[in-house]
């Protein structure tokens, strides 16, 4: 199933995808490639399929049909629900994970701490902090490793307005570095602004997937093609 | 004080945690009412005890006669030589040995020299082996027309109570450890899993943590030889044979133990699981007392059990003066069995990933 991509530009994608538990059919004929250079949006109502596609693109889930091509350079991830050691301090867990990565203990890493706000609680038990602090370290070890394909799954979630712009204004410039970003969400209002390629997935199937400069000769804001093709809900 | 919407929690609850509920309360007791059968007899009657005969000149005939006069207390395995006899001695496979003199079933005046061998690290059965010498005397006396006398002869080290009991309580800790802690410790891994996925496997993880678990294991075995040294006591507990044992039988232990919490996706059950397995390996494995003491069906069971060997096997490294290599198959057995719950372990690996949504 896993395969690496031959092309010169490194591309995370899936071809055909399709991914079924038992009788109910939670992707079907899927198909999505994730390049450097953009603001990938991925957006859908609650249960169209998005963490089943995400998961599917870190290879933690196994496709029922279809395939997977992942590139040769790093991919770091940030989960829905924060993923980290809970009995270790949030230094310990980042200190854990860049020895797992490789991850330079360098300039990188203290200004990933600043924008995510994660000084003042470094030696607080990552268990014991707020759903907010949570979602941030959970991002931080994301992009701990610089890694060239960053995905996210519904990033802003818990945290508030001023880490959220200031969250959205990194992800902005990493992507304009060369380097790939897909954003799975269920509100695209938060992205409209920085996004250049957005796809909606809606009961399991791609119902639209195009850059920025598409969108743009659509006389309607990125609320209103998702609202048309999706519904308000 | 409002009790009802919290009994009705606790119902809800217990219907969401069905399977935990059914094994501690329905497997639980299954298990150890059944376990009972196994207790059906503690006073040895049919343990195996060795029949050979001193030299070439005992008969077929000489040593049917013995082993029919120790069949009413014992169920006696005949040896084609004494060093066999005695190696299966140390190995526990027999409990004594009857070394048969010649003409015991053409001679019809004189005195004929028995001897009987029993293992003085066998502790536990230092008393019973005298009644046995007894018993021996006794049937041959009156099944033969001859004076008989019995020698009683013991090979290796004779032991204390206590001393026959460290290689048992550090194979207990070793045990505890492997299926309480292993578990425990490997279900707090779950919030953090699907990074450990994305960064390196799962097979790097269960790896890590078998190495430093095992090597953890020094801590026990350091402590146990300052205690041992601090009473006096005679064991060896850092005898090569003795670590190599312990530790073989942990890797084991600590692989089905975690092999059993992928397998339940690390639920509460899989814990509850490697409890009930520690207990049954307790109750069945004869690792506490002789197994030749107790039912012939439990002492089928235990030699099922690889950990049975095991314990024998570090019992006897810290307790004897005997060379490695007669337990070399036991090793190379103890070992491949690592290797089998290693793949066993690799194959729930897969599976979980299967059935990752």
């Amino acid at each position: 199933m896993n395969s690496t991509n031959g092309d010169t530009e490194p591309t995370l994608a899936v071809e055909d995808l399709r991914r079924e538990y038992g009788p109910i059919t939670a992707l079907d004929d899927v198909s999505l490639a994730v390049r450097p250079g953009q603001v990938h949006c991925l957006v859908g109502p609650n249960g169209s399929g998005k963490t089943t596609l995400f998961r599917t693109l870190l290879g933690l889930i196994t496709p029922t049909e279809g395939h997977l091509r992942r590139p040769e350079a790093t991919v770091g991830v940030g989960f829905q629900r924060p993923v980290y050691y809970p009995d270790l301090t949030v230094e310990e867990n980042l200190d854990v994970f860049a020895r797992l990565m490789d991850a330079p203990r360098d300039g990188w890493r203290k200004r990933v701490v600043e924008v995510l706000g994660l000084e003042r609680v470094g030696h607080r038990q990552a268990g014991d902090l707020s759903g907010g602090f949570r979602k941030k370290l959970d991002l931080a070890l994301a992009v701990l490793k610089r890694p060239r394909f960053l995905l996210l799954d519904e990033p802003l979630s818990d945290l508030d307005d001023v880490t959220q712009n200031r969250l959205l204004e990194f992800l902005s410039e990493y992507a304009e570095g060369g380097n790939a970003v897909l954003v799975s969400t269920h509100r695209i209002e938060d992205f409209a602004t920085v996004l250049d390629r957005l796809t909606i997935l809606d009961g399991g199937r791609i119902v639209l997937d195009r850059s920025r400069a598409e969108l743009t000769d659509r006389d309607e804001s990125m609320t209103g093609i998702y609202t048309e093709l999706v519904g308000p809900g | 004080m409002r009790l009802r919407p919290l009994l009705v929690k606790e119902l809800v609850w217990s219907k969401r945690n069905v399977v935990a509920l059914v094994v501690l309360l329905v497997a639980v007791p299954a298990v150890f009412a059944g376990a009972s059968v196994g207790f059906q007899t503690v006073i040895p009657t049919d343990m195996p005890i060795g029949v050979v005969g001193t030299d070439g000149d005992v008969t077929d005939d000489d040593l049917t006669i013995v082993e029919g006069a120790v069949t009413f207390f014992s169920d006696p395995v005949r040896y084609d030589s004494k060093s066999t006899a005695i190696d299966d001695l140390r190995r526990e496979r027999v409990y004594a040995v009857v070394e048969v003199p010649p003409n015991v079933g053409t001679r019809s005046d004189g005195r004929l020299d028995f001897t009987l061998y029993v293992d003085g690290s066998l502790v536990p059965f230092r008393e019973t082996s005298k009644v046995i010498t007894n018993n021996v005397n006794a049937r041959l006396s009156s099944a033969l027309p001859m004076d008989v006398r019995i020698s009683r002869t013991v090979v290796e080290p004779t032991h204390t109570l206590p001393e026959y009991l460290i290689p048992l309580l550090l194979f207990g800790v070793v045990a505890l450890f492997a299926f309480t802690f292993v578990p425990y410790n490997l279900a707090g891994e779950r919030t953090a899993l699907d990074r450990i996925r994305t960064e390196s496997s799962l097979e790097a993880l269960v790896i890590a943590k078998l190495t430093f678990f095992t090597a953890l294991m020094a801590v026990p075995l350091i402590v146990f030889r300052l205690a041992t040294g601090h009473f006096g006591y005679d064991v060896a507990v850092l005898a090569p044979g003795a670590i190599a044992a312990l530790l073989l039988s942990f890797l084991f232990m600590a692989a089905v133990a975690m092999a059993i919490m992928f397998l339940t996706r690390f639920s509460t059950s899989g814990r509850f699981v490697n409890v009930i397995l520690l207990f049954g390996l307790f109750a069945f494995g004869g690792l506490i007392y002789p197994v030749g003491f107790f039912s012939s069906i439990r002492r089928a069971i235990a030699r099922l059990i690889p950990l049975h060997y095991g314990m024998i096997l570090t019992r006897s490294a810290m307790l004897k003066d005997v060379p490695l290599d007669i337990f070399s198959e036991w090793f190379a057995g103890l070992f491949g069995v690592v290797v089998l719950a290693g793949i066993g372990l690799e194959l729930t690996i897969v599976a979980y990933r299967r059935r990752s949504t």
